[in-house]
């Protein structure tokens, strides 16, 4: 067996599809067939269950694919620990980010700036991601309480507030109260959003029951439309703070205290590398040391 | 990095000895040396610390033994758990069910008591789904006429009778099929085949039913006739309700609507072992039914 077929073998698995696994390795179809057919050559069986172009792994397919990513991770693990013992760490680290995409390049740069030779991959996701499930190192996500997962540390603890507009006249105040909230028009996420699921279990707490003026996914879209008075935002301090809009002001909430957290989760199989260690230290400081800016 | 190579690396840091472990791999040692060269470029890192004449496996060398060892576990792995599944999917039969005949479960019983160790599974045909993805060993349905497939076996044939309440003016009488014309009838679903027979032979009968309900539960259909909704045309032995009361089969003598249950196999792969027994066990139905359907009672 070699490793090749494994890795194109995985990689169809994944896309359900030979031409498309093919272009990803910028290969031709006929390559990626020939080492999935060497493949189940070797071992005897078939691997998939073949519809004109679609493909999916059948019975075999499946114990193959658990394993081959195991076998894969094993290698991949056993270069990094050598690299760490010899002291080079020159592989690259890869970091999935699924929450402040404002505040990510500040935390990049202030690393790099103290570890400028460990390489560094960020990959993003729009929502949390198993990360066994995926070839990332670490992986930085938000909730809406405390982490108990394991292999996984909750590293700030993120006051939610109340965005408003300049124009507004709540502007004037530090802090607003759950009747003036209700009295106004919210910019809010969807459904699909696990910040609007967290936000609305603290507003139905309030017994608040927001008018909604707009619905958005897409942060500086929110962030726009408060500026401009369309409504008021809950909105996290540091996406906030980061986004640097002007014309908006950032109220805490005086009944409640609001807060998310934001939590770094490494794999929980396999050897975690050295670089992973110093960026989970590193960010842990960051978050403690962080002064926000006024 | 190739397997290949880590196999030999696993055997030189055993044996901590490039000559040693060369012939025990049946390879020549500038060979085994050229490998294990190549792995500690690829690394940047050496793997053994060489003395004079000996090399002895260095901490890099350790964590790659480890590795090693480890990834050999896991291809064995692999070898066993596949094995072990096709052991399982050897001895089991999937069967595609497009006709629902009751013997089907008397015949799977019998089957069973003989080969306690096989199992089944039943998958429901629904025009939903797409035929060529599935996954089965073989197909039942019936048909009006023998199949003429090479792939597959007609193994049961019956007439076809009027199932009508017990009340029924037809009921105790052998009737052409023409003479129902006016009665409401209760079918199968149009997935069935069955569904197809039966509108086959209205129409060599010169009618076309007027059909009041579609259930493909045949307890509910006979349900629905016993309660004096509609009439049915059934298979007269298969559907196995010849003495449910409250219900007269009515021969037809014309036209002669016959039931076919056959099994056809999937030609995509060739039969398990299991699957040749079942064939060989319905043959032998085929040819000696009395055995199995002695508890129906011919009506």
């Amino acid at each position: 067996m070699e490793l090749l077929h494994l890795k194109y073998f995985i990689r169809v698995a994944e896309r359900n599809n030979i031409s498309k696994a093919a272009a990803e390795f910028h290969v031709v179809s006929s390559a990626v067939s020939n080492h999935i057919k060497a493949l189940e050559q070797e071992l005897g069986v078939s691997l998939f269950y073949r519809n004109g172009n679609c493909i999916t792994l059948n019975e075999n397919g499946k114990i193959l694919y658990r394993h081959a990513k195991t076998l894969l991770r094993l290698i991949d693990d056993s270069k990094k620990e050598i690299s760490d013992n010899s002291e080079k760490l020159d592989y690259e680290l890869i970091i999935a980010t699924a929450t402040l995409p404002k505040l990510i390049p500040h935390i990049i740069q202030d690393f790099k700036k103290c570890y400028p030779d460990i390489k560094l991959r960020i990959v993003q996701f729009q929502k949390y991601i198993n990360i066994d499930d995926t070839d990332c190192d670490l992986l930085l996500y938000s909730s809406d309480a405390r982490t108990l997962a394991p292999h996984s540390r909750t590293i700030y603890e993120e006051r939610i507030g109340l965005a408003v507009s300049e124009q507004n006249p709540l502007a004037r105040q530090i802090g607003v109260t759950a009747k003036q909230m209700a009295e106004e028009k919210f910019i809010r996420r969807s459904y699909l959003s696990d910040f609007r699921r967290l936000t609305d279990k603290y507003l139905n707490a309030l017994g608040i029951q927001p008018e909604t003026a707009l619905i958005s996914d897409y942060p500086p879209f929110i962030n726009e439309l408060v500026a401009s008075n369309m409504g008021v935002a809950l909105l996290p301090q540091l996406t906030w703070l980061y986004a640097r809009e002007k014309n908006i002001r950032f109220l805490r909430i005086q009944d409640v205290e609001m807060f998310r957290y934001i939590n770094i989760q490494w794999r929980t199989a396999g050897y975690l590398s050295r670089a992973a260690e110093i960026f989970i230290r590193h960010i842990t400081d960051y978050f403690q040391n962080l002064e926000l800016p006024e | 990095m190739e397997l290949q190579q880590l196999e030999y690396f696993k055997k030189a840091a055993e044996l901590e000895h490039i000559t040693k472990a060369a012939n025990e791999l049946m390879l020549a040692q500038p060979a085994l040396s050229k490998t294990i060269k190549t792995l500690e470029e690829e690394l940047g890192a050496p793997l053994f610390d060489r003395e004079k004449k000996r090399i002895r496996l260095n901490g890099n060398g350790r964590i790659l033994l480890r590795c090693a060892g480890e990834v050999e576990n896991c291809l064995a792995q692999i070898r066993r758990d596949l094995e072990q599944n096709q052991e399982k999917e050897n001895k089991q039969i999937t069967l595609l069910l497009k006709a629902t005949p009751i013997l089907l479960p008397k015949l799977i019983q019998a089957f069973s008591r003989e080969y306690p160790d096989i199992s089944f599974r039943m998958l429901t045909y629904n025009s939903s789904v797409d035929e060529t993805k599935l996954q089965y060993d073989f197909i039942v349905n019936s048909s009006t006429r023998p199949s003429q497939d090479s792939n597959a076996m007609n193994f049961f044939q019956e007439e076809m009778v009027l199932a009508v309440p017990s009340q029924h003016p037809l009921a105790g009488r052998t009737v052409s099929l023409a003479e129902a014309k006016g009665e409401n009838f209760i079918s199968l679903p149009s997935q069935y085949s069955l569904h197809h027979e039966f509108l086959q032979c209205c129409r060599e009968a010169g009618f076309q039913p007027h059909i009041v309900l579609e259930s493909s539960d045949h307890f509910t259909i006979l349900g629905m006739i016993e309660a004096e909704m509609g009439i049915a045309l059934v298979p007269s032995i298969s559907w196995g309700f010849q003495n449910m009361p409250g219900i007269a089969f009515v021969k037809v003598k014309e036209p002669a609507c016959q039931n076919i249950v056959f099994l056809s196999w999937n030609t995509k792969h060739s039969l398990s072992k299991s699957c040749q027994r079942f064939l060989e066990f319905i043959s032998d139905f085929a040819n000696h039914p009395e055995d199995i359907l002695r508890p129906f009672g011919r009506p």
